[in-house]
């Protein structure tokens, strides 16, 4: 059990900056979830928080004691990695021993920690095996024993089930959760599937471009995306967008000139405005009503528990709705698109940055 | 319709082994000639090379020559120790010059790794005059480690060339798991990298093995005396500008054969178990 923190990070390949200015205060027993596209940086910053690569500035404390020029062995961190990296010539006994024989421990307590570990995670009846001969979870199970047995104050995860098939990742990613709670240790988890944030993650941190995007709960990042990278970086499918054709301080109008009754805080109303409303907030109508936007059926996407419609606005802007899979539309199929008002967000198209908004209430005459 | 398509698999393997065979036979057939000619008169030699030897030919003249003129078993035991020595500099240097090559990045690394390699293309021979003067300035000239250290330099560009290709394949993972584990730079190399290039090292070792047993120019040049004579040299004395004792050279090439064999085994058990 310990806390992390990360300050003014910084770290940078030649002229190109990979961190730009990462501070991150990482709770003791948090399970924090790095999650970004690929190249954004995330396994960058956790390379350097277990000391495989160099930061070019900034600093990183377990427990407020500075880590930065530690070598990894001495910084009390265990990794597991997307290849699992076990050692290919020892037993999952001897992959597991080793970190503690080269720390020096006695032969009994060696004995007993990996015992311990390999009880915890079932891995008795495959102890003398090699890892050639283990199948894929198995070998990720043999790599998270080998972190436990040092009995780190972090444990750091990179994209530790990208290299697993689709059903195991799920039963893995319930280990991992498991695991959490049994030791309620503090853990980093690199990862680009929204799913495995989400469903592990006390905080998220979202990343683009080597800089933070927003940190908060899964519930924060859904329901109230900082900006328009999160909104639409998380949620499946996608944020649906749409350009507003003005603002003012309690309506917003669209280009298609229907008008909206939501209300804005902002003291100056940007010019560039972008509404956003997940899938999951529309809904299609087969008649015209009052703020209806009329559409086009492009593409039905049946998933069995849920059906998802393409339309394409007369703006000729393409939209997702989540729809009754009982329903069945035709491509070409005249529609009318009912924006759910409680979905609604609104972003600075200039900066990118969330607005605040509220409902206005219909006025009862 | 299934038993002919068997036969005509049969058929195909069967075309496949006499075509091998036939190869085998050729490549082996200069073999045979010599150790069934190093066991002849040298009459017979002459009059009936491609025949064993009957009662009337047989004649073991040439071991016998070989075995007490020259000191065989000295040059043989030079030349088995000059090379296991050269092999072993050779893939130990070259498998940490190409760790360090394809594992750490520093300046000058790509450069570094271009210089190495032009030693591929310039034969060692041309330097020969220079690496005499510094022999015989480190009074180095007629011992085995004046030849032990020119195949090092001569073999160390290949196993460069060949082993840090195989290093840059060698998971990064599994060394950052090493690190954090505890692991020095020495037992991530020891340990985790070099069991997964053994393969390579076996490639490596028998083309690096192969000019080194068969070179004439060094063991002449820096290394003539009695006591380092190579085999290859040693077997000089029966090739005169005007007559060679063939039997002689025939016994001796005969040795070098049989000796040859037992190496390829060993180095293909090597590879093989890799």
């Amino acid at each position: 059990m310990a806390n992390l923190k990360i300050s003014s990070l910084y770290k940078s390949f030649g002229a190109e900056n990979v961190l730009d200015g990462i501070d991150l205060n990482i709770k003791s027993g948090e399970f924090l979830v790095l999650l970004g596209p690929s190249g954004c940086g995330k396994s960058t910053l956790l390379r350097i928080m277990a000391g495989l690569e160099d930061e070019s500035a900034g600093d990183i404390a377990i427990d407020d004691k500075s880590i930065a020029h530690l070598p990894p062995s001495k910084r009390e961190i265990a990794m597991v990695f997307q290849t699992y990296a076990l050692y290919p010539h020892l037993s999952v006994r001897g992959n597991m021993e080793l970190v503690l024989k080269q720390a020096g421990y006695s032969k009994a307590e060696i004995k007993e920690r990996v015992a311990e570990s390999a009880r915890a995670l079932e891995l008795d009846a495959l102890m003398d095996r090699k890892p050639s001969q283990l199948s894929g979870g198995q070998r990720q199970r043999v790599a998270i024993g080998r972190a436990i047995v040092r009995d780190p104050k972090v444990f750091l995860f990179d994209e530790p089930l990208s290299n697993l098939d689709a059903a195991l990742r799920g039963q893995v990613r319930l280990e991992i959760a498991r695991l959490h709670q049994r030791l309620s240790a503090t853990m980093v988890y690199v990862t680009h599937d929204q799913v495995e944030a989400m469903t592990l993650a006390d905080r998220i941190v979202v990343m683009n471009d080597g800089e933070i995007q927003q940190v908060g709960t899964p519930r924060d990042l859904y329901e109230r995306p900082a900006n328009l990278f999160v909104a639409s970086f998380i949620g499946s499918p996608t944020m649906n967008f749409l350009q507003l054709e003005k603002l003012t301080e309690n309506s917003a109008q669209l280009k298609d000139s229907t008008q909206l009754p939501v209300s804005n805080k902002a003291s100056v109303i940007p010019s560039n405005v972008m509404l956003g409303i997940r899938p999951s907030h529309c809904a299609l109508h087969d008649k015209a009503g009052e703020g209806y936007l009329k559409a086009e059926v492009l593409l039905e996407e049946y998933l069995g528990d849920t059906t998802y419609v393409h339309v394409e606005l007369e703006t000729s802007e393409q939209m997702v709705v989540r729809e009754n899979p009982e329903i069945q539309r035709q491509t070409g199929d005249e529609v009318y698109v009912e924006l759910g008002i409680s979905g609604v967000h609104l972003f600075n198209a200039d900066t990118g940055k969330r607005m605040e908004v509220s409902i206005v209430e219909p006025e009862t005459a | 319709m299934a038993i002919s398509r068997a036969r005509r698999n049969r058929m195909a393997e069967l075309g496949a082994h006499i075509i091998l065979l036939a190869f085998a036979v050729i490549a082996l057939f200069p073999v045979l000639l010599i150790l069934i000619n190093s066991l002849k008169t040298k009459k017979a030699i002459f009059r009936q090379p491609l025949e064993f030897p009957t009662s009337e030919t047989l004649d073991l003249v040439g071991y016998t020559t070989v075995l007490q003129q020259g000191n065989f078993p000295l040059y043989f035991w030079n030349s088995l120790f000059v090379t296991g020595a050269s092999l072993f500099f050779i893939l130990l240097f070259g498998a940490m010059a190409a760790f360090a090559l394809s594992e750490y990045k520093f300046r000058g690394n790509r450069l570094l790794g271009l210089y190495m390699a032009l030693g591929i293309m310039i034969p060692i021979r041309l330097g020969t005059v220079g690496i005499l003067r510094l022999m015989v300035t480190t009074d180095l000239v007629n011992t085995h480690w004046a030849l032990i250290l020119v195949y090092t330099a001569q073999g160390l560009p290949l196993a460069i060339f060949i082993l840090s290709e195989f290093m840059s394949t060698v998971s990064s993972d599994l060394k950052s798991a090493g690190r954090i584990d505890g692991l020095s730079e020495y037992s991530i190399f020891f340990r985790l990298v070099l069991p997964l290039v053994r393969p390579a090292m076996a490639t490596v070792a028998v083309f690096s093995m192969i000019p080194v047993w068969n070179d004439l120019w060094f063991p002449l040049i820096l290394a003539p005396a009695e006591h380092t004579k190579t085999l290859t040299l040693g077997a000089q004395v029966f090739v005169g500008q005007f007559t060679n004792n063939w039997n002689a050279i025939l016994a001796a090439m005969a040795l070098a054969i049989i000796r040859c064999l037992f190496f390829t085994r060993s180095s293909r058990a090597s590879s093989f178990g890799a």
